[in-house]
């Protein structure tokens, strides 16, 4: 009997073991273009393109980032970025939260019609909206201005996110409302005091979602923006590639690893309330 | 370790950002001139590099010339610009003259004006004033002049003499033809693995020459009728199928594992199709490694050389509201001498004088190679041929290429696969005109 329980749990170490192994091996793979892009912005020109790739510079550098970032007037664009993806973030949190705040709680014969319109929108390419759009910011004067990669955020917040965090209010138990109700709260109060606060990992999941997606924005910002003074990371960096191509890929290696750093550092202290977000939505449909 | 991960990437971050600063060019324009014409004028195109640093130095040539014109400029990131251009056009503020190409799928449409009129009233002689070649595309079938050239570029095989040397093979000379282009890039292959130097660099643009080498086309002249399966064609892609079998072209992985103008540059490959735009970073690449040359592409059979052309010039928008300064401008980075001797740093200039004397002067930068055979090898050079309306069909074509350098078939296997697919594609875009 003895030998029996001492051989399963051989087993499961060696089980456990394996699964370490695999899931290194894929983590490995998955990290291997973030290192080899940390490792050539460090650098040389000549070091770049040795063949077998070495991870480990011999010369290593800062003068990529230097003259990288003096290619162009990299500080307004990070400046302009922060500001789109910091604004329109609010604007998406705020918005969507509302929205789904709505849909979950507030019944009405249109309240199905409303929402499968809403997820709707999600199936619309982008194309087609894009004449319209451009023409309303065009009429309103918001072209070559920072305005249409933020305002839109504050009407709704996109199809998704609302699905998402609407999920995430169906979980909290109506009574919490009745209690609130009873107690005086409006339902302006319930929604701002007692809902959002349970739904704090929807939220940062939200807000995650929408910074990576406003920081990496190219096509927006192209469309919209006209002079330099405006523009966006995304096109700095666009611009950098026209530029140089591969020739100077550690240049470009430099610039993007300051671009990415970013998100990189938000997705670090934001993971763990990521992953709730996302598991939890699966609760209740 | 998370803690510690954070920390080092906001140090990183911070060092960086702190490291840097910014350099912005904000050098004031100061004009003098006596030109008549004046108002708004918006110019818009894209692009980057030293070719676009060109563009804007011509502007300023402009601004010289006509200083009662107040220029707005746009310059935006070549990428998904088309995107931007349709909405800019439908909404009316795309700028009053807009960077194109003759192949660019918005000319043939109602989007630009007729510059005949314009060139007729400045009685200009165009033959006389652009350099041989540049031109092509730009005017309908009906006459309608849609656009100017301002610049082309073409290609040269540029070869690394060192691998010619050691391989004790002559310098491939003007008249060379297709097959000695194969059998040469055969011979001049050696090595294994890593090692191996190969005869030619498997270069994004030997696609574009592949139909076009033993006298085939891929499509007929009004785009109707795919060619795809003329025997003359896939004799053309069957060629580089054999390079890439014999291992005297990279084959997918090799050409994966680093750009290829750095291998010709690193001296692992013979022999490298070199476009204008591109010589003087290749020559800056290539440094003291290895002594070099250029010669012009091979023949085909019926003795003309095959060499592929890109183009940029300008169009004037339809609803420009000040034509006569957009017309001014067009003429200008079109057809003026000091313009010219601007874009002739970066590219072949569409000003005759220019290409003629300052670019066909020029030496490849920190070499003693001449620039004056690309002035000679623009003359027939095609179209680049998978550009504008003709993309959807493009990225057929650019399959059936694929079928043969990296899967392996013959050209009339990939042939089969693909002319009906290619067929539809080109009579969706009749459909759609």
């Amino acid at each position: 009997m003895e030998a029996y329980y001492k051989s399963k749990k051989n087993s499961g170490r060696i089980k456990v073991s394996l699964s370490y192994v695999i899931l290194t091996i894929i983590a490995v793979v998955f990290i291997f273009p973030f290192i080899w892009m940390l490792s050539t912005a460090f650098k040389i020109p000549s070091e770049a393109y040795t063949l077998p790739p070495k991870i480990i510079p011999e010369t290593f550098t800062w003068d990529n980032f230097i003259q990288g970032w003096q290619y162009a007037d990299f500080t307004r664009y990070t400046w302009n970025t922060l500001i789109v993806t910091g604004l329109a973030t609010i604007g998406t949190v705020l918005s969507a939260s509302f929205v789904a705040y709505g849909f979950a709680r507030f019944k009405s014969r249109y309240s199905g019609l409303l929402f499968t319109l809403v997820l709707a929108t999600m199936m619309l390419p982008s194309q087609v909206t894009l004449v319209p759009t451009y023409l309303l910011f065009t009429k309103l004067g918001w072209l070559d201005t920072l305005m249409p990669l933020i305002v839109p955020s504050f009407f709704g917040g996109g199809a998704f996110n609302i699905f998402l965090l609407r999920q995430f209010f169906k979980t909290i138990p109506k009574d919490l409302d009745e209690a609130a109700y009873i107690d005086g709260a409006n339902a302006f109060q319930i929604y701002y005091k007692i809902l959002l606060p349970a739904i704090k990992p929807a939220l940062i999941t939200v807000g995650l979602m929408s910074i990576t997606f406003h920081w990496n924005d190219y096509m927006s910002p192209l469309i919209y923006l006209n002079s330099d003074q405006n523009f966006t990371l995304a096109i700095g960096l666009q611009f950098f590639q026209n530029s140089f191509g591969s020739s100077q890929i550690q240049m470009l290696m430099a610039v993007s690893l300051i671009t990415v750093i970013p998100v990189l550092i938000l997705f670090f202290i934001g993971q763990r309330y990521f992953i709730q977000g996302i598991t939890m939505t699966g609760i209740k449909g | 370790m998370r803690k510690f991960a954070i920390i080092l990437l906001i140090g990183i971050f911070v060092t960086v950002i702190t490291a840097c600063s910014a350099n912005s060019d904000q050098a004031a324009e100061n004009s003098s001139g006596n030109g008549e014409i004046s108002g708004d004028l918006t110019v818009f195109g894209w692009g980057g590099g030293e070719e676009l640093q060109s563009r804007k130095e011509a502007t300023k040539i402009f601004k010289k010339l006509y200083p009662k014109v107040k220029v707005h400029e746009v310059w935006l990131p070549a990428d998904n610009i088309d995107v931007k251009l349709d909405a800019a056009l439908a909404a009316g503020n795309a700028g009053d003259v807009i960077m194109i190409s003759p192949d660019w799928k918005g000319l043939r449409s109602k989007w630009f004006e007729d510059l005949n009129p314009y060139i007729e009233k400045d009685q200009l002689d165009l033959e006389a004033l652009l350099t041989q070649g540049v031109d092509g595309g730009y005017v309908d079938a009906d006459g309608k002049r849609e656009g100017m050239p301002t610049t082309a570029s073409d290609f040269m095989i540029a070869y690394n003499k060192d691998i010619f040397d050691k391989a004790g093979l002559p310098y491939p000379t003007n008249d060379w033809t297709w097959d000695d282009f194969s059998a040469t890039a055969k011979q001049v292959s050696s090595g294994e693995g890593a090692n191996r130097v190969y005869g030619i660099v498997s270069h994004w643009i030997l696609q574009s020459f592949a139909p076009f080498i033993y006298g085939g086309m891929p499509y007929n002249e009004d785009w109707s009728k795919q060619t795809l399966d003329d025997p003359n064609t896939l004799k053309g892609y069957q060629l580089f199928g054999d390079l890439v079998n014999a291992k005297a072209m990279p084959d997918d992985a090799a050409a994966k594992s680093m750009p290829m103008d750095q291998m010709f540059a690193a001296g692992r490959a013979a022999m490298y199709p070199l476009g204008v735009f591109e010589a003087s970073t290749i020559a800056k690449n290539i440094g003291s490694n290895f002594q070099w040359g250029i010669v012009m592409p091979p023949k085909d059979p019926s003795g003309k050389t095959v060499n592929i052309k890109f183009q940029t010039g300008f169009a004037m928008n339809k609803d420009s509201k000040n034509k006569e300064a957009a017309w001014a401008y067009i003429k200008t980075v079109s057809l003026n001498k000091e313009v010219g001797d601007l874009y002739s740093k970066v590219n072949l200039p569409a000003a005759k004088e220019s290409a003629e004397s300052t670019f066909a002067n020029l030496k490849i930068e920190g070499t003693d190679i001449s620039m004056v055979d690309f002035v000679t090898g623009l003359q027939d050079a095609i179209t680049f041929p998978w550009g504008g309306s003709i993309a959807k069909a493009g990225d057929l074509y650019e399959q059936t290429w694929q079928q043969v350098t990296v899967q392996g078939k013959t050209a009339e296997e990939a042939a089969k696969a693909y002319t009906s697919q290619i067929q539809s594609a080109l009579d969706s875009i009749h459909q759609s005109k």
